[in-house]
């Protein structure tokens, strides 16, 4: 089975060592990641990485039956990954982190309503109020700058 | 016929360990969680998919299928996990880094959520909770 690659003497070896080095990559991400959901992207690549690692041992050791794993492991990442994603919706947030970019927006929004009606002088109100709205507070916003249009025309 | 098999086994494995880390660059490097989950799932999956294949031309018999079925499972299942993903960081309120067109998904809902009769249903507006 080892003899079915061409030059396997060096393709397998690096083939491993470029999938090492995107692990450590990826594990670096895993151990800096600022948010929560960088840290499933990290895990999430890092299970592709290891499906690969395992179908090339499989290679390496002519032990064919690691491809087993490897599809097992191709079926269960994907479970793991959206087992993830339970943890942080609705405003999920670890013991660590302070507050997300939503918050950071109604903050904004709440310490200064001025400021976002003198950038872009020459737009619609309308467009310039969906275009800085994000959260649940421009809802408000977006709504009263319909009426205003409405009551422009 | 094996020679030639033989040949493509290795540079698909060339190939595939290349994109894989091409996409781990991606992943420590890009600046936003969405950015990052764009080149995990896709680059990711593309090299694994194609380490996958380049085993599955070296192998003979039930374990290419083996192979080409965890490649085909890799493939289906990949990018749902990544939308998902991003659906569920972007409600719990993780923005992204927008540029000169903004945040279309927040503006929808926003928009949504004002007034949601007149509103008219553009792609990418909830349709329920």
């Amino acid at each position: 089975m080892n003899a079915a690659i061409a030059g396997a003497a060096w393709v397998l070896p690096l083939t491993f060592a470029l999938l090492a080095l995107g692990a450590a990559l990826i594990l670096l991400r895993l151990v800096r990641g600022p948010r929560a959901p960088d840290r499933v992207v990290a895990i999430d690549a890092l299970s592709m990485i290891a499906i690969a690692a395992i179908a090339l041992l499989a290679l390496a050791t002519a032990q064919p039956m690691l491809l087993d794993a490897a599809v097992v492991l191709s079926l269960v990442s994907f479970l793991g990954t959206t087992a993830f994603i339970l943890l942080f919706r609705r405003r999920g947030r670890g013991a660590d982190e302070a507050a997300t970019g939503a918050d950071a927006r109604l903050l904004a929004a709440g310490a200064a309503p001025g400021s976002t009606s003198a950038q872009a002088p020459g737009t619609e109100p309308e467009a310039r109020e969906t275009r800085t709205g994000g959260g649940a507070a421009p809802a408000r916003r977006i709504r009263e700058a319909r009426a205003n249009g409405e009551a422009a025309q | 016929m094996s020679g030639l098999l033989a040949w493509l086994s290795a540079a698909l494995l060339l190939l595939g360990a290349s994109i894989g880390l091409i996409g781990a660059i991606g992943v420590l490097r890009l600046p936003d969680s969405y950015t990052r989950l764009h080149a995990a799932s896709k680059a990711g999956a593309l090299g694994a998919a194609l380490i996958l294949a380049g085993v599955a031309a070296a192998s003979e018999g039930g374990f290419a299928l083996a192979a080409l079925f965890a490649m085909l499972v890799l493939l289906a299942t990949a990018p749902l996990a990544a939308h998902a993903m991003a659906r569920a960081a972007h409600r719990s309120g993780i923005a992204p880094l927008t540029g000169a067109l903004g945040d279309a998904l927040a503006e929808a809902e926003a928009l949504a959520e004002a007034d949601p009769e007149t509103s008219p249903p553009k792609h990418g507006a909830r349709v329920g909770r």
